[in-house]
């Protein structure tokens, strides 16, 4: 557990647009002026952030649930998306999932494909359960698909509950990580 | 000739039977489950951490000049006997011989305390006596005598079952306990449940997921390279899951204190315990 994904480290920086600066200042302000000791106390329910996210349709078919389009313009990068799934305090995918192929790498570069976890459903032949729309719901908010899923929503950032300052109104990836992702899973046939 | 060869089999077969019964931790209770004892647990057997620790932890744990937690222990006993507050008295001229006084008070908390109509756990049974009794300075939580005397007192219940009081006044607080766990919460949107009751066995990383139970703590564990509380625990897993911890000794982790201790209803307190 404790290597999952640790609160002190480093977030990755993102490019979300010159006034973020500015409301982060703002919403830090609040929360000192507000009273540090109200936020410990009331439980809970959080004051969300307003949301920077790229805008996504769900499509709701009989038989599947998905997000069709692409979040960016640009193509994903299925050589990015791997180095994305692997990264501890991006995707972290392989902390609950374990891919065949990754087995190998791992007796060569044990830190980055090593230590595979059991909780999740394996990866291999992904590409061949699900379209990449699928996919991308699955990314973007799994809980879409599986209420009860113990998998992180990572393009979300509402909805959730007593999120750490410093991950307060981001999301896990960025928009162009999760197709990355994607263009990387339907790799797994 | 026959049955000579037969016999000295059996010899062998049951010698070998023997030797892998008593070697090492393997042939520790508490590598077996235990049954709840209460119903409507949703554990249909409990594993103390214990079971899936690392065998070198285990022999730690099990190995009285090797356990770190005990030298805790000992300091907490030199504590009880220290005389203390203005009213300079020390805490075994109330409770006398400890190993009576408290063989099973560690195995009964977090309880309701009427006076502050709300839960209380050791460390705040703790506290209370020296602010009342003692007339002393409260001392602050996760400090190394707090532990120490807390670690001290529910030693004295090693071996002792597990079993709190979630009836009459500590419902509201049992069922407080219970909502937090199967909360979710931070950016990672967890609950306790997704780890510790869907998917204990099984390995996150290199991690393998116990039922986390709170019977062996305060712990010590080697990622602290010292002892800790239940809370310092609950405020790490708040923090993995990217949440705002609440405050040691808050309502909301001692609710859910109780709750873990109701989850693990019949297993025996191991305090000390070591754990990674």
């Amino acid at each position: 557990m404790a290597t999952f994904i640790q609160s002190d480290q480093k977030f990755r920086h993102f490019a979300l647009g010159a006034s973020l600066p500015l409301l982060a200042l703002l919403m830090l302000l609040v929360l000192f002026a507000g009273g540090l000791t109200a936020a410990e106390k009331t439980d809970e329910d959080e004051v969300e952030a307003p949301s920077s996210l790229v805008p996504y349709d769900i499509v709701d078919n009989i038989q599947s649930k998905a997000i069709p389009k692409p979040l960016t313009d640009k193509k994903g990068d299925a050589a990015r998306g791997e180095a994305v799934m692997i990264n501890r305090k991006l995707g972290n995918c392989l902390a609950c999932h374990h891919v065949d192929l990754f087995e190998e790498k791992a007796k060569k570069e044990p830190n980055k494909y090593g230590d595979m976890g059991e909780i999740g459903p394996p990866l291999d032949g992904v590409a061949e359960r699900y379209d990449a729309g699928q996919l991308r719901l699955l990314l973007v908010d799994a809980k879409q698909v599986f209420p009860d899923t113990m998998m992180p929503s990572f393009y979300r950032v509402k909805g959730l509950n007593r999120v750490l300052p410093e991950f307060e109104g981001k999301p896990i990836l960025e928009a162009q990580d999760i197709e990355d992702v994607i263009s990387f899973l339907m790799t797994l046939k | 000739m026959k049955s000579t060869f037969f016999i000295i089999m059996l010899l062998l077969a049951i010698l070998a039977a023997l030797l892998t019964t008593h070697s090492g931790v393997a042939g520790d209770g508490r590598e077996k489950s235990v049954a709840p004892l209460v119903k409507d647990n949703p554990l249909s057997n409990l594993w103390s951490g214990f079971y899936y620790a690392k065998s070198e932890t285990k022999a730690m744990q099990l190995d009285d000049f090797e356990n770190p937690g005990l030298l805790y222990v000992e300091e907490g006993a030199a504590l009880f006997k220290q005389k203390a507050g203005e009213a300079n008295k020390a805490c075994a001229g109330c409770h006398g011989d400890p190993a009576v006084a408290f063989k099973e008070a560690g195995a009964r908390y977090p309880v309701y305390h009427p006076p502050l109509k709300r839960l209380i756990n050791l460390e705040q049974r703790v506290n209370l006596c020296r602010t009342e009794f003692q007339k002393a300075e409260k001392l602050k939580y996760e400090s190394r005598e707090l532990l120490a005397l807390t670690a001290f007192v529910r030693h004295q219940s090693k071996g002792v079952p597990v079993r709190v009081k979630i009836g009459g006044e500590a419902k509201p607080f049992f069922e407080k306990g219970k909502a937090f766990y199967y909360q979710r919460r931070g950016q990672l949107d967890m609950a306790c449940n997704h780890c510790h009751e869907g998917n204990y066995g099984k390995t996150i990383r290199s991690n393998l997921l116990s039922q986390g139970q709170a019977n062996g703590f305060p712990t010590y564990r080697l990622k602290w390279q010292g002892l800790g509380s239940l809370h310092r625990r609950f405020r790490g897993c708040n923090k993995q899951v990217r949440s705002k911890p609440f405050a040691f000794g808050s309502d909301h982790y001692v609710n859910l204190e109780l709750y873990l201790n109701w989850r693990g209803s019949g297993l025996e307190v191991e305090t000390p315990a070591v754990r990674n």
